[in-house]
């Protein structure tokens, strides 16, 4: 057996920067403090707090940083990529170019005449859109839901906890199917909403404990016996602390909306009226006869690629974020109910499976 | 006492929420627009039959009385659902209950075992990892894992079929067994029916184990790092111990109840598996059912996929506190 | 009143009822066929293998009943009446060996040692029984039909209750149906119809015909998730021209898994299966590929009653603006060709139709995109372009949704390819997609749509007299597509209207109502009165493109010949019949000769 330092980084053996307990959480009311604090300071402090210093943790896992430059690319490739790429139309190249053969279709064109390359840029800026509301609207009703029920408890904790124990019971992906084809959505923001609509409910539940934990706080207690409303204390003291484990899960649901709008464009459930990499691994399969022939595999191994990559972007992001949050949560959360820390984490893997 | 309120309570939870599944979708029956029935009616209408003639031609096709009240439907539902009476399929015209008797097994087949090989391998692997951890083998796993968890199952799935499929022609591209078996109690029909299995399963696990293989490396170096296991240390016992005893044991109760839950989750992913596997499960058939807005058998499967969702998540919290003996209070235990 | 498919009586409301109900499942074959294969053939008896795109066990031989009717296996179970030649135009005597046409009388005659697989002879009361109960399920013959009798033992005959042409009665009733309904299986529903139609239609539409008693050459043998087995009976007239025991068909879902199993010989034979060139040219020598008219292919029906496709300069923009052979040669130029002149003839029959008439014609371009007639005649119509855009007078946009079966592939690269050329031309044009169920359940009977995707004529082997597509296109459309048209039937969405349109000979115009001069073809027996009215009404499709065709589809089918299997040359004229993998066995044109 290797002897391991417990306070030495699970995962990559770095010494732990951020270090455990209330002193480094954050508030923005510092408890009962009647110091008036301007905004401007409020938000630098933000600014240092949640985003400069956890960044620069993130920042030195190598994971983060591929999976940074990697999403930056994507980024590239939506915004300036789809507006100076020309848009894939039929007929614009010779049909049934191979990869690598001329510049204007550099990885070839289909069997009517259009711009692999083209057509898998053209893809990405709706996806990127997707992506954004699909993970959004995800973490944001599991914030609301879950810091909201396990901060107040009693009645409404029930209530809120049923409501997403029946939506977690819920088959996500045959759900979305049926809503689709009743909905028709069109719109790359509501069909990310619509391919979440009910992948919040497993992040809500962990959330909760997470707050169940968090209100025990000595920093949140001393808001409370002085008065502060609850909203403000979520807010203010909670929410803020929550924010590295909600970004973890934004890059997990992220992820699964591209898992399953790829999907669901693949299997014709959405409407195939936008570019999208599914569409082009339907068309290579079934019309340009890409399995049986040979030829036109290309047509599938650049959508695939693309597929591949971005999920890949953001599961690196996702597990150096990881790094920023768990020392913390897992130190915070051990002892007695350490296996429910466990089990979330659990939580948060299984569901990306679509 | 305790512990029999907190069985209570989850029984009670499962009911409830399968009931309030249920009534969503019987609500979503009705909303959908342009059920067969409805497209019989428009149909008709369109040829100038008179609408109290279409009423009566689609009652005596059907069975249907559009001019029941929603309660009395809704009554009739439950009560049909009650006795196991899912509906009659418009697309197959035979009873939703057999196409999910004679469809369901497979899927189950396909998806157990891959949730099965998913944990069997995180496990082994993860712990591997974990034990060796820094070294080559773990950096190289730990990229593996992630690289694998990047690919949607159903791409590998394609890639697989291009592969062994079409290109090698190792394996079949699909269905449940070769045109010659037949289903019985035979070697070659088992061997035949793992043959057709193996590329979905092999597609489903790929993707499915990195992360977690990632996750239980991350328990059991946990576990390494913890205090018992170090007083164990000190105590002289054989690593051999430790690591049945301690390690395994705590790094792997976690991921118990994911295992069930995983296989909830996975009989939804069934739907696009089956389709790229033309592998004819329930999720075949919900597909074959959504395309054809044949709801009968879209919703008797989604409230069977759901009942073994709830049902999981369910037998998970039932007998979690029987695995791990920490958990002792009912209230603080949750599943997920 | 004799007319195709016109029927207002309430009776028949019934029959249209199963008939709607039966084209969800039967329009599939005409879409894409899919299929597949894998393992390989053990060493039995002599056997041809082919391949079917439903479960087998799934199949039920009663074509009354809508649910997994047969597609190509009855093809084998049961023999045609007859057989349509598509390279002769000639009917093939085939179950019914002679027919006599009497002007309102029509006389089949069974061919003589018939019978079926369960020793009895096939009868003309088999025959008259299953004649009867068409006229219940809405067969168009019940339109003219009055009686059906059976003289003596062999002998059909029909009474009409007027003069009905004859090239439409014998497509009507000759072609494309088979021996299938034995009365001593289906006696029980005629009499139930007979007695109760209403009761009598569920009854029949309910029954699943699980274990069929055969009149083909083949019967029965055994079933299962996989394959169907079909054995040779020796009793049948044609059974010495046979020299395999076993006929199978094996279940492949996809059309790659069916073109992998030809490639790899696991399967002798598929019918209508889309094959790309790049796959072609990988398949073994040995493959041969029959092609035939599908008289049917990708066109485009407009909504007549939307402001700007109601009006005729844009549809004719539209024709003009699209450049057909560019869209056969985006979706596949093996399998599909680009009709050479819009109207409602199938291309291979247009120019034998026409005549010396066809130079009036307009080809709208074939192969180019003639921008300045669409500028032009939309000019006139009082169109004009803003910004790229063309809008209408009162400066609306002119917005052209396609919308296509999202389950057909080839259907969406050809609109793929219509949208960019409409978009090039400056016509705000998308594709919307819909599962092909959903169109056929919703869009096509309600109408919702501004431009749909179906076929634009009415199908093989009908489609090759062109009276048939012209009433197609004009009057009542096979898919019970609500596009309003004018003209068209009330169940159409028209009201039978008079259509004006330029007269052929240059000056003038030309005013005609297509649904009673059609009606007027069907009563005639006179030829120049049939090709008066076929040109005429041809020009009017031309002219007021009442849908718009694009392409037509050629059927591939493919059989296995090689030192295994002794079959004509791809081209000989015995082929080309629908399907050439049922029909040569019968003629001793497909033997088994080796390993």
């Amino acid at each position: 057996m290797k002897p391991t330092d417990s306070t030495s980084d699970a995962d990559t053996g770095q010494p732990t920067v951020v270090s455990d307990g209330p002193e480094d959480t954050f508030s923005f009311e510092t408890s009962g403090s009647t110091v008036e604090v301007t905004w401007s300071d409020r938000l630098q402090d933000f600014y240092e707090e949640f985003i400069y210093k956890p960044g620069l943790v993130a920042w030195d896992d190598r994971r983060t940083r591929i999976g940074a430059v990697i999403m930056f690319v994507y980024l590239l490739m939506g915004i300036p990529g789809a507006w100076f790429y020309p848009a894939p139309s039929t007929n614009q190249v010779k049909r049934g170019l191979g990869p690598f053969e001329t510049l204007d279709a550099p990885l070839g064109s289909t069997g009517s005449g259009e711009d692999v390359l083209g057509m898998v840029i053209h893809a990405t800026p709706e996806m990127l859109i997707m992506v954004v509301s699909g993970g959004i609207f995800a973490t944001s009703v599991a914030v609301l839901i879950g810091t909201v029920a396990g901060y107040k408890g009693g009645a409404v904790d029930r209530a809120l906890t049923s409501f997403s124990d029946v939506a977690m019971s819920i088959p996500g992906l045959p759900l979305v199917m049926v809503l689709a084809v009743v909905f028709r959505p069109r719109d790359p923001v509501l069909i990310g909403v619509l391919l979440t609509i009910n992948y919040w409910a497993g992040l809500g539940r962990s959330i909760r404990s997470q707050v169940l934990t968090l209100r025990e706080e000595s920093y949140v207690e001393a808001a409370r016996t002085m008065g502060v409303s609850t909203p403000r204390i979520l807010l203010k003291d909670v929410i803020p602390n929550l924010m590295p484990f909600v970004l973890v899960n934004f890059a997990n649901a992220a992820r699964y909306v591209v898992f399953a709008s790829v999907g669901l464009y693949y299997l014709g459930v959405l409407p195939s009226s936008v570019d999208n990499w599914g569409i082009q691994l339907e068309n290579a399969y079934s019309q340009e006869g890409a399995l049986v022939g040979g030829d036109a595999l290309y047509q599938l191994i650049a959508p695939m690629i693309a597929i591949m990559g971005i999920a890949l972007g953001l599961i690196l992001l996702a597990q150096g974020l990881d790094r920023v949050f768990n020392p913390r949560v897992r130190t915070r959360l051990a002892g007695e109910s350490e296996a429910t820390a466990e089990n979330e984490d659990r939580e948060t893997n299984t569901e990306v499976n679509i | 006492m305790r512990m029999n309120s907190y069985y209570l309570k989850r029984t009670v939870r499962a009911v409830l929420t399968v009931w309030i599944v249920i009534t969503i979708t019987f609500g979503m029956i009705r909303l959908l627009p342009g059920g067969p029935l409805e497209q019989l009616r428009g149909k008709l209408l369109r040829q100038g039959v008179s609408p109290s003639r279409v009423n009566a031609m689609i009652e005596s096709y059907q069975n249907v009385q559009p001019n029941q009240s929603i309660l009395e439907q809704y009554y009739e539902y439950m009560t049909a659902l009650l006795t196991g009476d899912l509906g009659q399929s418009f697309l197959q015209k035979e009873p939703v209950t057999a196409i999910i008797g004679d469809a369901l097994p497979w899927t189950v087949f396909v998806m157990v075992m891959s949730t099965l090989l998913i944990f069997v391998i995180a496990i082994g692997w993860g712990a591997l990892m974990a034990y060796w951890e820094g070294s080559t083998f773990d950096l190289v796993s730990s990229s593996a894992s992630i690289l694998f968890a990047a690919v949607p199952f159903y791409v590998l799935g394609i890639v697989l079929i291009i592969v062994f499929g079409y290109q090698l022609e190792l394996l079949p591209t699909g269905h449940r067994l070769s045109p010659t078996v037949e289903p019985g109690l035979s070697l070659l029909f088992v061997l035949d029916a793992i043959d057709h299995a193996i590329l979905p399963i092999t597609s489903m696990v790929l993707t499915g184990a990195g992360l977690q293989v990632l996750a239980m490396r991350g328990n059991a170096i946990q576990v390494l790092g913890s205090d018992f296991v170090r007083v164990a240390r000190l105590r002289g016992l054989s690593d051999r111990r430790i690591s049945v005893r301690y390690v395994a044991r705590n790094a792997i109760l976690p991921m118990y109840t994911g295992f069930l839950t995983l296989i909830g989750f996975n009989l939804g992913g069934s739907i696009i598996l089956e389709e790229v596997f033309s592998y004819p499960g329930i999720g075949y058939y919900m597909f074959q059912a959504l395309e054809a807005r044949d709801y009968p058998l879209m919703m008797g499967i989604f409230l069977i996929i759901t009942v073994a969702l709830v049902m999981a998540v369910y037998i998970a919290d039932l007998t979690y506190g029987l695995i791990d003996p920490r958990v002792k209070s009912g209230d603080s235990r949750e599943a997920y | 009143m004799v007319e195709y498919g016109d029927r207002n009586g309430e009776s028949l409301d019934r029959r249209r009822f199963l008939q709607l109900a039966g084209a969800a499942s039967t329009v599939t074959v005409a879409g894409c066929a899919n299929l597949v294969s894998n393992g390989n053939d053990d060493n039995e008896s002599p056997r041809h293998v082919s391949h079917v795109n439903q479960v087998p066990a799934d199949i039920q031989w009663n074509s009354s009943n809508p649910a997994n009717t047969p597609q190509i296996t009855n093809r084998v179970l049961f023999d045609p009446f007859v057989k349509y030649n598509f390279s002769t135009g000639k009917f093939i005597p085939y179950a019914i060996s002679e027919w006599n046409f009497g002007g309102d009388t029509f006389e089949l005659t069974v061919r003589d040692g018939l019978t079926w697989s369960n020793g009895d002879d096939v009868t003309a009361s088999d025959i008259a029984t299953q004649l009867r109960i068409g006229l219940y399920t809405g067969e168009p013959y019940a339109d003219f039909t009055e009686s059906i009798k059976t003289p003596d033992d062999s002998t059909v005959k029909l009474q009409f209750d007027s003069t009905v042409n004859e090239q439409i009665v014998t497509f009507q009733i000759l072609a494309d149906r088979f021996v299938h309904q034995k009365e001593s299986e289906f006696g029980t529903y005629l009499e139930t119809l007979q007695n109760d139609e209403q009761k009598g239609l569920k009854q029949l539409g309910d029954f699943a015909y699980q274990e069929p008693i055969a009149s083909g050459p083949f019967e029965h043998d055994s079933v299962g998730q996989e394959q169907l087995r079909l054995t040779l009976r020796d009793d049948h007239p044609d059974a010495e021209k046979i020299n395999f025991d076993e006929y199978v068909f094996e279940y492949r879902e996809s059309n790659q898994q069916a073109q992998q199993a030809l490639q790899n010989g696991a399967i002798d034979s598929v019918f209508s299966l889309f094959v790309q060139t790049d796959i072609l040219k990988n398949f073994p020598k040995k493959v041969t590929q029959i092609q035939t008219p599908s008289n049917w292919g990708y066109g485009l029906y407009p909504n007549h009653s939307d402001p700007h496709l109601g009006d005729r300069a844009v549809r004719q923009a539209i024709q003009y603006v699209i450049n057909r052979a560019q869209v056969r040669d985006n979706v596949s130029p093996d399998s599909k060709t680009a009709p050479e002149y819009p109207v409602g003839i199938a291309s291979d029959n247009q120019t034998e139709w026409l005549g010396d008439a066809v130079d009036d014609f307009d080809t709208y371009g074939v192969d180019s995109a003639k921008t300045k007639q669409a500028t032009t005649v939309l000019e006139e119509a009082g169109y004009q372009k803003q910004n790229g855009t063309w809008v209408d007078s009162d400066g609306k946009t002119v917005e052209l949704p396609i919308m296509v079966p999202s389950d057909w592939s080839d259907w969406n690269t050809a609109t793929d390819t219509v949208v960019d050329q409409l978009t090039q031309f400056g016509f705000q044009a998308t594709k919307e997609t819909r599962s092909y169920d959903a169109m056929l359940g919703n869009v096509f009977p309600n109408g919702n749509f501004v431009i749909v995707a179906a076929g634009w004529l009415y199908g093989a082997p009908q489609g090759s007299f062109p009276y048939f597509s012209l009433y197609h296109q004009l009057v009542k459309n096979n898919d019970s597509v609500t596009y309003n048209y004018p003209a068209a039937d009330s169940s159409r969405g028209g009201n039978r209207a008079d259509v004006t349109v330029p007269a052929r000979s240059g000056s003038g115009t030309m005013t005609v109502n297509p649904a009673e001069r059609l009606s007027e073809l069907a009563g005639s027996t006179d030829e120049s009165t049939v090709n008066e009215i076929t040109i005429e009404q041809a020009w009017v499709t031309n002219q007021d493109l009442p849908m718009l065709p694009v392409l037509e589809k050629v059927e591939q089918t493919f059989i296995t010949g090689g030192e295994e299997w002794d079959i004509p040359k791809p081209d000989a004229e015995v082929a080309q019949v629908q399907w050439a993998n049922t029909w040569l066995p019968r003629q001793g044109e497909m033997q088994y000769t080796g390993n």
